[in-house]
């Protein structure tokens, strides 16, 4: 735990790109 | 873009005075104006946020450039000499867009791996190179030299006393 908040701009970037991708595939596919 | 290139052949228009042959659909024009402005925006934010954290925002902007251009190029690469869009043809322009493309991304993957192996190597410790352990720059501190005496001079150049000569009887 004690590893993981101090890489928690890691932790933040592997979650906000994977969420980032996850909707920008769902936006895409609606709209197009 | 991948969709205008697949379905379009690579362009498209909307509105404007000109007659156009490839009209864009709304979904194409929607995602590339707010995918745009999305990048600029969700990049702020993110790169504010690791500046606040205090985490390595040289090294991600590095990897975001590599990505970013590794994506365009693969897109051009992969329809332009891998599978072309039917009924496409002349698509040796998206394959030299796409290979600038990767050389641009190789740009920014060169260093940011060569960050990132650093780092590891480090244990995940700060950059020492960065933590300057004294100051680069020092004074000098030279002994104090007394101002030069300036000297009254013993006799006044000048007369004091202005001398008129007599004047000359006229001729």
């Amino acid at each position: 735990v004690t590893v993981l908040l101090q890489l928690r701009w890691l932790v933040a970037t592997v979650l906000g790109t994977a969420i980032g991708i996850a909707v920008g595939i769902a936006i895409a596919n609606s709209v197009l | 873009m991948r969709d205008v290139m697949v379905s379009k052949g690579g362009a498209c228009a909307s509105g404007g005075p000109y007659v156009i042959g490839s009209h864009c659909t709304s979904g194409q024009v929607h995602l590339l104006t707010f995918g745009m402005l999305g990048l600029f925006v969700f990049g702020a934010v993110y790169f504010g946020f690791m500046a606040w954290d205090d985490g390595p925002v040289l090294g991600t902007a590095l990897f975001g450039w590599a990505v970013l251009f590794g994506l365009l190029g693969w897109n051009f690469i992969y329809l332009g000499a891998v599978n072309k869009p039917a009924g496409q043809t002349g698509t040796s322009g998206w394959v030299v867009s796409g290979v600038v493309f990767w050389a641009m991304a190789l740009g920014g993957l060169v260093p940011a791996v060569l960050l990132a192996v650093g780092w590891l190597r480090r244990g995940g410790a700060p950059d020492p190179a960065i933590q300057v352990p004294e100051p680069l720059v020092r004074a000098a501190v030279h002994p104090a030299v007394a101002p030069p005496s300036v000297s009254q001079p013993a006799a006044p150049i000048a007369p004091t006393r202005l001398v008129i000569p007599p004047k000359e009887p006229p001729s």
